[in-house]
């Protein structure tokens, strides 16, 4: 993938705020068209990452492109993109139209596309309402509905199910999906893991300003191990299977009520028959295989191992 | 520029917002006229900020129509440093100078549009007092005894344009101090506080020890500026550093504004 063919392409972009380092040599690329994660914990550097694409910080150090155009020249890709940067910042004595309105002149576009969007996110009846009376999932909505306008090509949104309840993460998510179907590249970024699983094909994974994971999802989470949960009858069985399993040279982590074991070196048919000849009788005997949190945390700890033994 | 100009006006027209502003700024003009007007029989009263007061004379004269907004202006002025203020600083805190900036990457021509607006606002609502001023001057003059024939001749009607003019322009300058201050602090409150506290009240105790020391203080300026000129400043030197205070204030927005992380 070049520069030219990415939707969003960034090499050794850094930004440091003083001795704080925000962003730390951020290099990857994201094709174009689909839904595309960008996923860390809060204060991975997600939005300042965000804020330089978009031109409104200045990178201290390496380059960036957005739709095959500079970073430093955002004029030259703005009227391709719409974005939404963390909370939705609206005119809260406005209405939802006008807010609107407001954006179709800073673009120079024609009012006609007000309720074009507002139909596509559902707001168009409380189009005319002010936007103070809004609930939170209707604001976040209205920002979105801010940044379709003008058909953009990429939608760069950051944390768009922030402070959601459930029944609105969904919506967002089904939105985002729809927009993704429909040609849009759309540049989530969430620290919602297991909402980002489910909505992206492609997948950018940061922790303390640095790269963890660029890439397809499924290539990610072919990478993810498997975990043999048994919970014997007895509690007091636990310390016992433990004792048994270790002695095997089985990966063993004792959680709340149950043993975990790693499922990669170890079969659970194996951990039955240790637990049956001891007559430890069995409640559960499951094989799991790690989350997108699971693998983010894993690899996470693995970036700061590596990091201390630097 | 124009984009950001007719977006700002998507704000600037809200009710709430011109009630707010319009509302006060023709009542201190509609108190700094009547004030004017009985102080015909007390020449050389002092009414605090409206200034001192003007005799039959002066009154009477094609210069006497308008008066009574020259002693409104600081009042007026403030109202629309205000207006700068609360409006530059709502984007900041808001967030919404970031997805501006998304739509508008070019900073210098969104500043611009914005200022524009905010300007076109401030001419209105200055224009809006002068009528306001000059429609009482007339009715409250007969019963005051103020002769009134000066003021329609075109000596008058011009020296009230001027004035207008004058009164616009001097503003301009007060919103800009606003802006500035909005800028460089991102809060309206330090803006207006320091407009009102810093410009305002301490040259006034500053005068009560230092006389003299106040003459170049914005508030002077403007002041002299606004009646072409007094007793510390003539009109020329008034107008220049008028000019000089708002072209300051430009440039110290513009610079901030185009070098500035959008990090709120």
């Amino acid at each position: 993938m070049t520069a030219e063919s990415s939707a969003i392409s960034v090499d050794n972009l850094t930004k440091h705020f003083g001795d704080f380092k925000a962003v730390e040599k951020l290099t990857f690329d994201i094709p174009q068209n689909g839904v595309v994660g960008f996923v860390g914990p809060n204060g991975a550097g997600k939005s300042t990452t965000i804020r330089m694409l978009l031109g409104l910080i200045k990178a201290t150090s390496g380059t960036g492109s957005v739709l095959g155009h500079p970073i430093n020249k955002p004029s030259a890709f703005t009227k391709k993109i719409g974005a939404l940067i963390e909370s939705p910042a609206l005119y809260k004595g406005l209405t939802g139209a006008d807010n609107l309105r407001l954006f179709t002149k800073l673009r120079g576009l024609n009012a006609n596309v007000i309720d074009e969007v507002l139909n596509t996110v559902g707001l168009y009846d409380r189009r005319d309402d002010r936007v103070a009376t809004y609930s939170l999932g209707m604001k976040q909505r209205l920002a979105i509905a801010i940044s379709l306008l003008g058909e953009p090509e990429l939608l760069i949104l950051d944390e768009p199910t922030n402070g959601l309840d459930p029944a609105g993460i969904i919506e967002i998510r089904e939105l985002l999906r729809k927009l993704g179907q429909n040609g849009k590249t759309v540049f989530v970024s969430s620290h919602l893991l297991s909402e980002i699983e489910r909505l992206v094909e492609h997948v950018v994974l940061i922790n303390d300003g640095r790269l963890v994971f660029s890439g397809q999802l499924d290539d990610l989470l072919l990478q993810a191990s498997h975990i043999i949960r048994v919970r014997p009858e007895n509690h007091e069985d636990i310390s016992k299977l433990q004792k048994l399993l270790g002695h095997e040279d089985m990966e063993v982590e004792v959680s709340t009520d149950s043993i975990l074991i790693d499922g990669n070196s170890t079969s659970s048919v194996e951990v039955d028959r240790i637990a049956h000849q001891s007559g430890i009788f069995l409640r559960e005997l499951r094989i799991e295989k790690e989350t997108l949190e699971d693998v983010f945390i894993r690899l996470t700890r693995k970036q700061v191992t590596q990091g201390d033994s630097n | 520029m124009i984009g950001a100009f007719l977006a700002e006006w998507v704000i600037l027209r809200r009710r709430s917002l011109i009630l707010s502003s319009f509302g006060p700024l023709l009542f201190f003009t509609f108190v700094g006229t009547v004030f004017a007007i009985l102080g015909v029989d007390e020449p050389g009263g002092n009414r605090g900020p409206f200034g001192p007061t003007s005799g039959i004379e002066q009154l009477s004269s094609a210069g006497g129509l308008t008066l009574g907004l020259e002693s409104s202006s600081t009042f007026i002025g403030l109202i629309i440093l205000s207006v700068f203020a609360v409006n530059l600083a709502r984007e900041y805190s808001n967030g919404t100078i970031r997805l501006l900036l998304v739509s508008e990457p070019r900073r210098a021509r969104l500043l611009a549009g914005i200022l524009l607006a905010l300007g076109a606002f401030t001419a209105i609502a200055v224009v809006l007092a002068g009528i306001l001023s000059i429609a009482l001057s007339f009715a409250m003059a007969p019963g005051q005894g103020i002769p009134t024939g000066e003021w329609a001749t075109s000596d008058g009607i011009f020296g009230a344009v001027a004035t207008i003019g004058r009164t616009i322009a001097a503003t301009l300058v007060w919103g800009l101090i606003g802006a500035m201050i909005v800028m460089v602090t991102k809060s309206s409150a330090a803006a207006i506080a320091t407009g009102a506290g810093g410009l305002l009240i301490f040259p006034t105790m500053l005068r009560q020890v230092a006389d003299g020391v106040t003459d170049r203080f914005p508030d002077a300026v403007l002041r002299a500026f606004l009646v072409g000129g007094n007793d510390a400043l003539s009109g020329s030197t008034a107008a220049l550093m008028t000019a000089a205070y708002g072209v300051l204030c430009l440039a110290l927005l513009f610079t901030i504004f185009l070098r500035r992380d959008i990090t709120d």
